[in-house]
């Protein structure tokens, strides 16, 4: 990963499901997917990116505005923030962190319209946006909350 | 500017990757899409979008 000047995350994996069923196993799913994914991400990433670099990490609205079977998504999301805000005091040569945290997205409403009743969805155009603000602005340590 | 843009091909990521490849300010010197090039670290599939 040498020589990039920035390092953009929009994926993770968590689990849904009811928490009275939930097991430990299930709960990893998230925390080894989307939480560690992207920490390590950032662990590995801190040594090899140029001076003034950037790592934009993904959450999402569900530690804001809970669902039903969220739990898992919920503590993620959360705990990827909380990264954010911590590593941005210790990352070296300049480099700058931040988090995107986006709500329902309208493309995904199909397949994801019946753990979202209610929610006002946002375009993944407008979600772009964000990511490219992080990118290519200055801020560090924010989490930059889209369509809520 | 060089992007890495860990899960490009998906919704976001393709949109996000869109957004960038603009001829923004930051990439006004830069050419188009060069390459996407996959690598795997902890089960994230990750896609390398750079700009020369």
């Amino acid at each position: 990963m040498s020589h990039l000047d920035a390092v953009v995350s929009t994926v993770g994996s968590v689990h849904f499901g009811l928490l009275t069923e939930m097991t430990e196993e299930q709960f990893y799913v998230g925390i080894k997917n989307k939480l560690m994914g992207q920490v390590n991400l950032v662990l590995i990433g801190q040594h090899y990116l140029n001076p003034k670099a950037s790592f934009t990490l993904t959450s999402g609205i569900l530690n804001q505005d809970p669902i039903l079977q969220g739990a898992n998504a919920a503590v993620v999301n959360g705990a990827i923030e909380g990264f954010v805000k911590a590593a941005a005091l210790e990352l070296p040569n300049s480099m700058r962190i931040n988090a995107i945290s986006p709500t329902i997205v309208t493309e995904s409403m199909p397949k994801l319209e019946a753990f979202f009743r209610g929610f006002v969805s946002v375009p993944v155009a407008e979600v772009a946006l964000a990511y490219s603000k992080s990118v290519e602005g200055a801020q560090t340590g924010q989490v930059y909350r889209v369509g809520y | 500017m060089k992007i890495l843009v860990v899960g490009g091909t998906g919704t976001i990521g393709q949109a996000v990757v869109n957004e960038l490849k603009k001829d923004t300010k930051s990439l006004q010197q830069a050419q188009k899409v060069v390459m996407f090039k996959s690598i795997l670290i902890n089960d994230l599939p990750l896609k390398l979008y750079t700009n020369k």
